[in-house]
């Protein structure tokens, strides 16, 4: 019986797989039987584009473009995602359990609370804390707790405001630990699919890249952090090379992949204060302090009768327009809906750098990215301002256009639109993250 | 949960699989314990309530702040 491994690493990009494979031995011989790199979904976030993945459907089936979503007849107000939103969808988990093969899940974005499979779910990073019960069966959670020694991590969230060093530290111990739940796993239950995702990479490349990139406007020389990106991925090989001895890699399907890559950030646009300076969001009086859209709403200081769009996004600009019908208070007529999103477009994409010099900022319509049913609340426009070398901010009152700092602190890079793929198999060429979930459940489907 | 039980059968086979089940795993006492917990876990299903607590839903919101997504 095949046994398919996809082993996911979250915010891998390709140009730094790509420049130091030959320093990950273990990796390379997946990579150098098959590798390409594929497009992530638009936006190129952790949750929507691992679903996908998955999925192998449109983010409009899903309804993601976020960790959060806006609440219907609301403008600012969000409900966190979690698994009961898509509980209905067929991922390749289902599909594993219908063709009555088990399945381990490990830390994949977007399982929490844990479905309930034929097989072993450990919840991803949404877990609120080792109080909840983030594994299926709920009595291998006491295994997780015990083979971790009651000091389990669920997330290093924290990064932005901690020492590198003190981060780099913790990163290397979140490997080791998910990768001994991984391997306690594998070891101990039957699977037939095996899905284990780390959040590492990701959240080094938002605070270490600083130190490897020289041309960052932010650079750090430290000759010992230089190579923190770098060791990160090689303590993943390490890792994993202890993981293939768990499998036959001349029988079993090993697969891995990222979910979106990263590159390097200069600034934020603060993408509200543009729509203010341009009438396209109206105030009924500026605030204080500078504050998010959604505390300025709550304070009634946004004049949503006369507001044609208004925005969300920390890595990509989400535009929504104001429209009759489905906001509680629109005041675009459908009729007028396409070319309004023009213009509100054709505004964004004229966003320069502080000097005035053009960005290739690239704009993508809802009409020409997402389909399903889930689609009416979506960003109507979706901007990747110097095509990602430039994050999204929605706060408002800080009284210019970009910004080097959000509210959430700074970050050193912006999510980047490509992932990698490599597998152990010769496979039919594939271009986008949406083509994997097809892909799987081929491999599935052999004896 | 009331304290008062019922007897049901199942079959011999479906028992020692069980029992079979527990002496590998863990997690159970005894087979009726198994049994009570699949069937509300089965149940409840149909019925679950929101996925986070106010104060879970806190701590994920601190933690996606955190994270720069809020």
């Amino acid at each position: 019986m095949v046994r398919v491994f996809v082993l996911g690493i979250d915010c891998a990009e390709p140009t730094q797989v790509e420049q130091w494979i030959d320093e990950l031995p273990n990796l390379k011989q997946i990579y150098e039987t098959f590798y390409t790199r594929v497009l992530s979904t638009v936006p190129p976030i952790t949750i929507p584009a691992w679903l996908v993945a998955f999925s192998g459907l449109n983010p409009g089936y899903l309804g993601l473009y976020d960790l959060k979503f806006r609440r219907p007849g609301t403008y600012t107000d969000m409900e966190l995602y979690s698994y009961n939103v898509v509980k209905d969808i067929e991922f390749v988990w289902n599909y594993a359990n219908a063709l009555k093969k088990r399945v381990i899940l490990c830390f994949v974005p977007g399982t929490y609370p844990p479905p309930r499979l034929q097989g072993v779910v450990v919840s991803d990073f949404f877990t609120p804390s080792i109080e909840s019960g983030f594994t299926w069966p709920p009595f291998v959670k006491k295994e997780i707790l015990s083979i971790t020694g009651g000091e389990y991590i669920i997330d290093v969230y924290d990064y932005k405001r901690m020492e590198p060093r003190k981060l780099f530290n913790l990163l290397v111990k979140k490997i080791e630990q998910d990768f001994k739940v991984m391997r306690y796993l594998m070891k101990n239950y039957r699977w037939d699919l095996f899905i284990g995702v780390l959040m590492s990479i990701d959240r080094a490349q938002h605070t270490l890249w600083k130190f490897f990139d020289k041309e960052h406007p932010r650079h750090v020389h430290d000759p010992e952090l230089e190579q923190g990106l770098l060791k990160l991925y090689k303590k993943i090989d390490e890792e994993f090379g202890e993981v293939l001895k768990l499998l036959d890699i001349d029988r079993d399907v090993i697969v891995v992949m990222s979910d979106h890559g990263a590159k390097r950030m200069y600034y934020r646009v603060n993408v509200n204060e543009v729509l203010i300076q341009e009438g396209l969001l109206k105030l009924k009086e500026r605030p204080a302090r500078p504050m998010t859209l959604q505390e300025a709403d709550k304070q009634g200081l946004v004049d949503w009768d006369r507001t044609i769009a208004w925005a969300w996004g920390a890595y990509v600009g989400q535009v929504w327009i104001n429209l009759q019908g489905r906001e509680p208070r629109g005041c675009v007529r459908p009729s007028e809906y396409e070319d309004v999103c023009k213009q509100v477009a054709d505004v964004l994409s004229k966003v320069t750098d502080p000097d005035g010099k053009k960005l290739n900022n690239i704009v993508y319509f809802k009409w020409d990215i997402y389909e399903g049913p889930k689609t009416t609340y979506m960003p109507d426009i979706t901007v990747y301002f110097d095509n990602l070398h430039y994050g999204a901010n929605d706060m408002i009152g800080l009284g210019s256009v970009h910004s080097i700092e959000a509210l959430k602190g700074a970050d050193d890079s912006n999510h980047a639109e490509y992932a990698i793929f490599m597998i152990n198999r010769k496979v039919e060429k594939l271009s986008t993250i949406q083509n994997v979930a097809n892909i799987l459940k081929k491999l599935l489907q052999e004896e | 949960m009331t304290s008062e039980k019922v007897t049901i059968s199942i079959s011999k086979e479906v028992y020692d699989k069980i029992l079979k089940y527990i002496q590998t795993h863990g997690g159970f006492n005894s087979v009726e314990e198994f049994i009570e917990f699949v069937i509300n876990e089965v149940l409840s299903e149909e019925t679950a309530g929101p996925a986070y607590s106010k104060e879970d839903e806190e701590k994920i919101k601190e933690r996606l702040r955190a994270l720069g997504y809020l």
